[in-house]
Parts: C-alpha cells; sequence; structure tokens
C-alpha cells in the first residue's frame, strides 16, 4: 500500500516549484527592467549592471577571507581573493565608462581595456584555482601577487600607455580586444571542462552552478565581440549576459555558502560526518553483532549448566548402578557356586561323571562372570575416579609389576627391557593400572613363546613423547585392531588366552583422562605394540 | 567352656545357609546367630524386642556384618554399636561382596576391625572363614573374654 503524503511535505515541493518560478520570474522582470532601463538612460542601466557584478565580487571576496581558516577547498579561496581585484577592475571599468567623466582625457578605449583585463584576470583566476583544490593556498602572499598584478596592469594602462588598444572612437573593436574575448572563453571553457572533471572534489550544485556562470561569461565575450557602439544593443545583452554569469556565482557562492554551507565550505566536514556517521552505523553493528554474540554465549552458558547437570545425573546414576553390582549382582553368582559345591559334596554317591561335569561348569561359569563383573567395575572405576595428578616414574612402575609378572611364573624364559627415568605428569595410581594392563597383555601373549621378550621405553614423533610397549608374542591381524580397545572385544579364543576384553578398553579410559591417544601395531606371530602419549599439563 | 557365638547380620537366606555350612566345614567350635537386618542386629545386641531376655552381659564374640541390609544399613548399624558404651569394643568384621573403595574407608572410619569381601568361589569363602574363625574366636584376645588363660 501507498503511503499517504504528508503535508509539510506537499508544503515543501511546492514552495521549491514556487521558489524557482519566483526567480525566474524576478529575473526576467529583472531584465525587461533593465532592458527598459538601457533604452531610456544607458549609463545609469549599465553603472546598475556593473555595480551588481561588482558588489557580488566584493562579497564573494569578503566571504572567501573571512572563511579563509575553515575552507579547505582552497578552489573557491583562491577565486574568493581573484575576485576582489576583478571587482576593483570592473569598477575603474564602470567608472571610467563612456560618459562618466571621472578620468578626464580619455575616451571609450580605457574602459574596454579595464574590462578586457578584468575578464582576463578572471579567465586566469579560474584556471589557476584548479592547481588548488588538492593544496594549500596561502591567503596572504596570494593576496599580495594579486595586488602586483593589479598594478602592474594599472601601469600598463596609465603610466606607460603601452596596453593594447581595445577601441577605437568610430571604427569599434580592435582585433586584439576580439581575439581576447576567443582566447578568454577558450580559458574559461578549459575550465570549466576541467572542473567539470574534477566535480567530486565539489558538492552538489556548487559546480554546476560555476560551470553555468562560466559559460555564461562565454556567451558575454562572444556578445562582446560583435558590438561596435559602446551604447549598442549587443552591449546591453552582453552586460546583461554578464549579470547572468555574476548571479550565477553569486548564486554559487553567497546564497549556496549561506544556504548550504556544508556544500562550500564545510563540504569536507559534512564528508568527515557522513564518514562518521558511517562509522557509527558500523560500530552500532558490530556492538549488536557483539551483543547478539553476548546472548549466545549466555545461552550456550546455560547449556552447558544443563549439560552439567545432566551429567552429573548421569554420573549419580551411574555410580549408584556400579553401586549395586558390587553388592548385589555377585550374590546370586555365590549362591550358584556355592550350592553347587554342595551339591558336588553332600550328594557325590549320587552323581555320575556327567552330573559333576555340569556342575563344575556352572561353577566355572558363575566364576567368570565374577571376573567380567570385577573388571567392568575397574573400568568404571577408572572413568568415575577423580584424578590426582603428580610426578610419576613409569620406569619405576614397570620394573615393579615386570619382577611381580616374573614372580608369578618363574620358570619362564623372560626378559624385560626397561628405560630408565621416564618421567610424566599424572595420576599414579591410574598409570599404575595403565601399564598394569598393558604389561599384562604382553606376559599373556607372550605366554606361548620358548622366550619372552618385552620392552618399555620412549620416543619422539613429531615433537611428541609417546611411550611403549613391545613384546614378541602372538600378535594380532591388524585388521581388527579397531575393536581393540572397545570393551567385551577380544582378539584370541577364550581357551586360548583367557580374558574378559575389559582390559584395554580400561587402559584407553586412562590414557584419555590423561589426554592422550592410545594405539596398536602388531603382525600375526610377530608381536605387538602398545604406543600411548600423555597429554602433560 | 561356653561356645562362642558369632552375630551374622545377613540378609540373604542362600548366602545365610552357605555361611552357616561352610562354618561347619570349618568345625570351629562356635554357635551362629543370624540377624535378617539392621534392626534386628541392633535389637540382639541391645537386647531390645525379641531379645529381651538375652543375658545381656553376654557379648558375640564376633560380629560379621553385611554392609546392604533391609531397613538399617550396615554403616548405621556399626555407628550405633560404636555409639553404645556395652557394644563399643565390640570386634566387627564386615563382610560384603562390595570392593568398592568407599565402602572400604567408610567402613574403618565408622570403627570396623577388618574389612572382607566374599569370593564367589565357594572353596575360598570357606577358607575364608576358616581363617576369620582362627583369627578372631582362637587368637584374637576379645575384651569380653571371659575365657583367657
Amino acid at each position: 500500500m501507498e503511503e499517504k503524503e504528508k503535508p509539510a511535505g506537499i508544503l515543501k515541493r511546492f514552495s521549491a516549484k514556487y521558489g524557482y518560478l519566483f526567480i525566474i520570474l524576478v529575473f526576467a522582470i529583472s531584465i525587461g527592467l533593465l532592458y527598459w532601463l538601457s533604452r531610456y538612460n544607458y549609463l545609469l542601466f549599465h553603472s546598475l549592471a556593473e555595480i551588481y557584478s561588482i558588489v557580488i565580487a566584493f562579497a564573494i571576496f569578503a566571504i572567501a577571507w573571512n572563511a579563509r581558516r575553515f575552507m579547505d577547498n582552497n578552489y573557491l579561496l583562491f577565486i574568493g581573493i581573484a575576485f576582489l581585484f576583478i571587482g576593483i577592475l570592473d569598477t575603474l571599468h564602470t567608472l571610467s565608462y563612456k560618459g562618466m567623466g571621472v578620468f578626464p582625457g580619455y575616451d571609450s578605449n580605457l574602459p574596454t581595456q579595464f574590462w578586457i583585463s578584468g575578464r582576463y584576470l578572471q579567465a586566469f583566476s579560474f584556471l589557476a584555482a584548479l592547481l588548488f583544490i588538492r593544496r594549500r593556498v596561502l591567503a596572504t602572499p596570494v593576496f599580495l601577487i594579486f595586488t602586483l598584478v593589479l598594478g602592474l596592469i594599472l601601469t600598463l594602462i596609465f603610466y606607460w600607455k603601452v596596453f593594447p588598444v581595445c577601441y577605437i572612437e568610430g571604427i569599434g573593436l580592435t582585433p586584439f580586444k576580439k581575439i581576447s574575448e576567443y582566447i578568454i572563453s577558450l580559458m574559461l571553457l578549459t575550465s570549466t571542462g576541467l572542473l567539470i572533471y574534477r566535480k567530486r572534489e565539489f558538492g552538489g550544485n556548487v559546480v554546476k552552478l560555476l560551470a553555468a556562470a562560466m559559460l555564461s561569461a562565454v556567451a558575454s565575450e562572444m556578445v562582446f565581440t560583435l558590438y561596435t557602439d559602446v551604447y549598442g544593443i549587443t552591449n546591453v545583452i552582453g552586460h546583461l549576459l554578464k549579470i547572468l554569469s555574476f548571479y550565477l556565482i553569486y548564486k554559487a557562492f553567497i546564497v549556496t555558502g549561506l544556504t548550504q554551507p556544508y556544500n562550500l565550505l564545510f563540504h569536507n566536514l559534512k564528508k568527515s560526518e557522513s564518514s562518521l556517521a558511517r562509522q557509527a552505523e558500523e560500530l552500532r553493528q558490530v556492538n549488536d553483532k557483539l551483543r547478539q554474540e553476548i546472548v549466545e554465549r549466555k545461552k550456550t552458558e546455560r547449556e552447558l549448566e544443563q549439560r552439567t547437570v545432566d551429567l552429573e545425573a548421569i554420573n549419580r546414576e551411574l555410580e549408584a548402578f556400579s553401586y549395586s553390582v558390587s553388592h548385589d549382582l555377585r550374590a546370586p553368582l555365590r549362591s550358584l557356586d556355592g550350592f553347587s559345591q554342595a551339591i558336588l559334596e553332600d550328594y557325590a554317591d549320587k552323581l555320575d561323571e556327567t552330573g559333576r561335569d555340569y556342575l563344575k561348569r556352572i561353577q566355572n561359569a558363575s566364576q567368570s562372570m565374577s571376573r567380567l563383573i570385577d573388571e567392568l567395575l575397574k573400568l568404571s572405576r577408572v572413568t568415575r575416579q577423580e584424578m590426582h595428578v603428580e610426578e610419576v616414574n613409569l620406569s619405576e612402575i614397570v620394573r615393579h609389576i615386570a619382577a611381580e609378572l616374573t614372580a608369578s611364573q618363574p620358570q619362564r624364559q623372560a626378559e624385560f627391557i626397561i628405560a630408565q627415568e621416564i618421567l610424566v605428569k599424572g595420576d599414579g595410581q591410574l598409570l599404575q593400572i595403565l601399564l598394569r594392563k598393558l604389561l599384562e597383555n604382553a606376559w599373556k601373549f607372550t605366554g606361548k613363546n620358548p622366550s619372552t621378550r618385552i620392552e618399555f621405553g620412549c620416543r619422539v614423533y613429531n615433537e611428541e613423547k609417546v611411550y611403549y610397549i613391545t613384546d614378541n608374542g602372538v600378535g594380532f591381524d591388524m585388521k581388527y585392531a579397531f575393536r581393540l580397545f572397545q570393551p567385551f572385544q577380544r582378539l584370541h579364543r577364550e581357551s586360548d588366552f583367557p580374558g574378559t576384553g575389559i582390559g584395554l578398553a580400561t587402559a584407553q579410559r586412562i590414557v584419555h583422562r590423561h589426554g592422550g591417544r592410545i594405539w596398536a601395531e602388531a603382525e600375526v606371530g610377530k608381536g605387538a605394540t602398545f604406543y600411548f602419549t600423555i597429554d602433560n599439563w | 567352656m561356653k561356645k562362642k557365638v558369632i552375630l551374622l547380620v545377613e540378609d540373604n537366606p542362600n548366602d545365610v545357609f552357605l555361611t552357616e555350612r561352610a562354618l561347619k566345614k570349618t568345625r570351629i567350635e562356635s554357635e551362629l546367630v543370624v540377624a535378617r537386618d539392621g534392626v534386628e542386629a541392633l535389637d540382639y545386641l541391645f537386647c531390645r524386642q525379641n531379645f529381651d531376655c538375652r543375658n545381656a552381659s553376654c557379648n558375640p564374640q564376633l560380629v560379621l556384618l553385611d554392609l546392604k541390609l533391609p531397613k538399617i544399613d550396615g554403616f548405621e548399624v556399626l555407628k550405633q554399636i560404636r555409639q553404645d558404651a556395652r557394644t563399643r569394643l565390640l570386634p566387627v568384621v564386615v563382610l560384603t561382596s562390595s570392593t568398592e573403595e568407599k565402602d572400604i574407608l567408610n567402613s574403618y572410619a565408622f570403627g570396623a576391625n577388618s574389612y572382607v569381601c566374599k569370593p564367589v568361589d565357594y572353596n575360598q569363602f570357606v577358607d575364608l572363614l576358616r581363617n576369620l574363625g582362627q583369627f578372631w574366636l582362637v587368637l584374637n584376645r576379645s575384651p569380653f573374654s571371659d575365657s583367657g588363660d
């Protein structure tokens, strides 16, 4: 749905339209009046027209001079200073005009000379000012140079009297005057082109107004090449065009300068203001993003808290579960084993060999179930147990366990190679369980070898310490290595090598709790190597 | 000589039966009194309820205490035994399935004299009871023993 236009908006638009029409109307009436005036009293017309432009020229200078400290567009400052001298030349032109009688003994050549020097100065200023768009104008030296130029012109005309003749009574304009008007027009056109080329340096309307002013000045010059009578109609049109030109400069400098100061004097200020606004906007966006992030982080924190609460609940449940396992699951096994034993003893005479075998099997099953429970409880304990980090001498622990293993089967031919003084930071109890699991494993799987060789050591791979236990036992097929550390997974038959399948799962939990990794390499019949790392914190 | 009394605090009838049987096999002279829960154990020790006619001066030689019991658990029983002047010095052996470290530490904290895990293997259990009887009824001097040398 289209939004209803606000009354204020309509008014504004009307006033803008009206204002534009008003200006055209006023201008048309002024031109009409001036034309009528020129027919009635040409000298009065000329004086008014010139005074009009002179006032503007001085006003331009006044505004530029006073604002010179704040103007960062030096183009305008330069032109502003120039317009004082243009105004002076135009004043002289007006005063020396035919019929004024201020300079006795001079004819219409003098005002034309002032005129052409004023136009030269104007065209030159518009060109030279282009050099100062990005350069600093030192107001005082520029002022002095213009004073010298003015002095030179006056000297050329009055003292040396060598300024080229511009007008000859009865004949009209000299070629010098005409060619000069063309040169001036060319300079103004060039200046207009360059100004448009660099329009980015100025605010909105300024370039348009200045360009229009220069083009009307060009038109005015063209007309002034044509007149023969200084009171003639072409002269009137020329002056009207000059008024238009000055009006446009007035518009550019004063009206634009006063009503849209941002565009003129504080264009760059506005630029930096808008960049500031942009930065503020960016800052606001960053702020919003930050706020969003904080909200999200808080949400994550809450989720984390919830997760912690959940985990604690799970942990408590696990603890209750293992407590229950610890207390209740073994009781029926004791009954199975105990009553089987009772039958074997008390009813021995009523049982045959098969009956006794069956009872034995019940006992074996309940005992292996009991071992399974023990291992499961150990696994869960390894997971739950609080860590007490200290410096642990792994070599010492390995030596200890090796001695125990050797003593458990003294008939076996066994050799332990233990690297000296391997120290890590970790939980001593857990690391002992870890090493025990790995060494018992190595011991078990070398049990059928004529001689056993088990090595414990440490190597550095990629700046990381890797500990290893190598045996020369039966090894295993690497195809099944991925199942090695899963609970209840076994790679060998129970009848070949007894076990619960929980030992390596326990070892892995311990390594993980130390922030490390564990893996194995093996070959069937050639032994196995278990590697692990411990994150030293 | 008066028969030495062992108070077995145990709720599982199978365990009770197997313990009685194992104790018989050890041939250690003793009388086994069974309490089926914590309350009954305390009633017996403090001569309350069904045991109010018991000779209060005659404490058992040894208490075999399970931890997981109906009504009042083993720890509570142990606490109350240690709080009462009559039973403060009574030898109490915790006999349980649990291998939890927490249970072991708590038992000693509440004043148990010993902590023993019941093995599943019945033969081992018989050996265990024989050792316990040998130690607590024969070798060990009870604070209540009136049959000292």
